[in-house]
């Protein structure tokens, strides 16, 4: 259909609080696009009496708080429950909804250390690393894993402390994986980090499976891409608010300089 | 509802109060001072050395006296931001006017005793957004809330009280002469046949031939203005069928002196003469803003009035809809639409106008390429549509982000369509 969707409600006085995310929605629509987005996050008791309250009271729609209540008591299953909101609401498409039923049952198909992976990860795409980090920690510590998913679980763990600065437990996560998996992939991951932070080891064995040729070739395109870097990203954005008259600089930077902060302390978890 | 509903026609000579009365389901126009005349002259006098204010022929009198100083032509003093000194302080035209308003609307308050205001609608010769800008702040502070005021021109005013005549006497087309001090006006009142909704329509017209009222006051002269009014009803009338002619304005407050024009128009026509047509209008309007279904269900193409449908096609419960913004045969003043959409794989609006009597609408678009760019469905954006004339439409965009999951860039596109 496409086009613009009109919003009949007004804005709540109430707002939802999504915990997980630590944000308040203030509508049916931003209610729908939470649970569609962040449908891993979801906890099991998600549908509870403050959620009841928000659709019922906030959002004006009795009829659906009481068809969801009357709903999930007969049927406990939490990926139903969402389905009915989501149809009942009409925020998205047929198509849409379709495609995340697959989602859904996706998840209800997969094992219980899969779906914790799948968290982890989500939370790696989200920029929530801390959150990542235990999610594989608590898996990593369970026996009896299968060695090829331990392996991933190790380098996606990696990437997290990556992100998070702590260099030597990259390299080392990396290693663990690359002993399993022995991808060049890794190899080029950990290359990168050993040239990225001095004082940082390549373990023999994985820089004697590449070659020198290969090697070099991975340094000069980390070089160019350096180079691109000063142009790109937060480098930009630094540079857009230097540009900026004296007043509104100061202002800028103080902007620039919360939403890092903001930023970190939701990556840090 | 308990209250009074007026009906308040503001002309920069005259002012004329009507008083709904729901029983009898008419408007009566209200008279003034000792000889309770409907004719209230607009302007106020500020009695010297007192600060005592007088308005209309008590104005008059004190100032003839040199009892004070006079200010008349408010409407057009308040639509130029004017002021006028006296004894040495300077006063804005509005304050003056809200002075005049005050009085004026003590008037019928006095006469019944009621103090409460249930409706009340003003009308004016022409719609001026600066004079209805203050018409309706100082109503407010009379203590006269927006949602009590409408605010109408004279085309409006004549529509609403012929329509609210017994049916026979629009029948066919309606002429009104309005002769007033500065001009001769023709109204021309007809039905448009086989639309549904019906389709009605006034015409207005400032006419050339307008005199000045004062050759009025000679036989000679007399007779000069019966011509001119006769050559003019020839020229509009000659060809048309006319069911009713309404005479108004202070050159018809004698219907002597017309003989020649009069037995033009009386032919096979009824005839009316009479003062207040336009407060009436305005008075019927007002008592139909307190009902919660309209007793004119017609479409209203006049001066003042929007002649086409403003429509956007929009997502709802699942399904596309029309979402009428602004319908035609609205007045301009009143029409102000606030919705809110999210975005879904466009980044413009499309509005869809459709004259009336058409239906091939013509699309007017506002691009929303100045919003910053996030992922599909995540963009909620006010749309504003409001009005600054009867073909101008203006339309803001505000960018309200979506929530605390994607904030507001703060950001509003305007852009204004001649339509």
């Amino acid at each position: 259909m496409g086009g613009l969707i009109y919003c009949r409600e007004p804005e709540v006085t109430e707002p939802y609080f999504a915990g997980e995310l630590g944000v308040y929605l203030y509508s049916a629509e931003e209610l729908c696009y939470y649970i569609v987005n962040y449908v891993l996050l979801l906890p099991q008791d998600f549908f509870n009496e403050k959620l009841y309250r928000f659709i019922g009271v906030e959002l004006r729609r009795p009829e659906l708080a009481g068809k969801l209540r009357k709903w999930l008591s007969q049927t406990p299953d939490m990926y139903q429950g969402i389905l009915v909101l989501l149809q009942d609401i009409h925020f998205y498409s047929e198509s849409e909804l379709l495609q995340f039923k697959q989602k859904l049952d996706e998840l209800r198909g997969a094992g219980p250390q899969e779906l914790l992976k799948k968290k982890g990860d989500f939370f790696l795409d989200v920029r929530q690393y801390g959150n990542a980090l235990q999610a594989y920690d608590h898996l990593l510590g369970e026996r009896g894993l299968d060695a090829a998913f331990a392996a991933r679980l190790w380098h996606n763990r990696g990437v997290a402390c990556v992100q998070m600065m702590q260099m030597q437990e990259a390299m080392d996560c990396f290693y663990r994986s690359w002993q399993t998996l022995k991808l060049e992939s890794i190899a080029r991951e950990m290359f990168t980090l050993y040239c990225m932070e001095p004082g940082l080891s390549m373990p023999e064995e994985v820089a004697g499976s590449v070659s020198g040729e290969l090697q070099y070739r991975w340094k000069e395109e980390l070089d160019a891409f350096e180079k691109n870097a000063a142009y790109m990203g937060k480098a930009q954005e630094i540079a857009e608010v230097f540009d900026r008259d004296v007043i509104r600089r100061r202002e800028a930077v103080r902007e620039l300089l919360y939403k890092w902060k903001q930023e970190y302390r939701e990556m840090a978890g | 509802m308990s209250g009074l509903i007026l009906g308040i026609d503001i002309c920069d000579d005259y002012t004329q109060i009507s008083l709904f009365d729901a029983e009898a389901c008419d408007a009566q126009a209200v008279g003034f001072g000792e000889e309770e005349k409907v004719l209230i002259p607009t302007m106020v006098c500020k009695k010297k050395g007192e600060s005592t204010w007088l308005i209309g022929e008590e104005a008059y009198r004190a100032a003839l006296f040199g009892e004070g100083s006079m200010v008349d032509r408010l409407v057009k003093l308040v639509s130029k931001e004017g002021t006028a000194t006296i004894e040495g302080v300077m006063y804005t035209a509005k304050e003056m006017f809200r002075t005049y308003l005050e009085q004026v609307l003590a008037i019928p308050r006095q006469k019944t005793g009621v103090q409460k205001i249930a409706s009340i609608a003003y009308t004016l010769r022409q719609a001026d957004a600066k004079v209805m800008d203050v018409l309706v702040e100082l109503s407010d502070q009379l203590g006269i809330p927006r949602e009590r005021v409408h605010i109408l021109n004279h085309t409006e005013a004549v529509l609403f009280f012929v329509l609210s005549q017994k049916p026979e006497i629009w029948a066919n087309q309606v002429s009104v002469f309005d002769l007033v001090d500065h001009g001769l006006h023709y109204y021309e009142f007809g039905m448009v046949r086989g639309r549904r909704p019906q389709v009605v329509e006034v015409v207005h017209e400032e006419l050339q031939e307008g005199f000045s009222l004062e050759i009025l006051e000679t036989p000679s002269g007399e007779r000069l203005a019966d011509r001119i009014l006769s050559t003019c009803a020839n020229r509009l009338m000659g060809k048309k069928v006319v069911s009713s002619v309404f005479l108004t304005g202070k050159g018809f407050e004698n219907l002597e002196w017309p003989e020649e024009f009069l037995r033009f128009v009386c032919t096979k026509r009824r005839v009316f003469g009479g003062q207040g047509l336009f407060s009436k209008g305005a008075a019927f309007v007002a008592f139909d803003s307190l009902q919660a279904v309209s007793s004119y269900p017609y479409i209203c193409i006049c001066e003042g009035r929007i002649r086409s449908q403003v429509s956007l096609d929009v997502q709802y419960e699942g399904r596309m809809r029309q979402l009428i913004v602004a319908s035609a045969g609205s007045n301009w003043y009143e029409t102000k639409a606030a919705v809110t959409f999210v975005l879904d794989g466009t980044d413009r609006v499309d509005f869809m106008v459709t004259p009336v009597g058409s239906s091939m609408p013509t699309r007017y678009s506002v691009e929303l390429d100045e919003f910053p760019k996030r992922p599909n469905k995540t963009t909620k954006i006010e749309v504003i549509v409001s009005f600054t004339g009867e073909r101008a439409m203006t339309v803001r965009v505000f960018d309200k982000g979506f929530g605390e999951l994607f904030p507001s860039s703060g950001k509003m596109i305007r852009k204004d369509f001649y339509i």
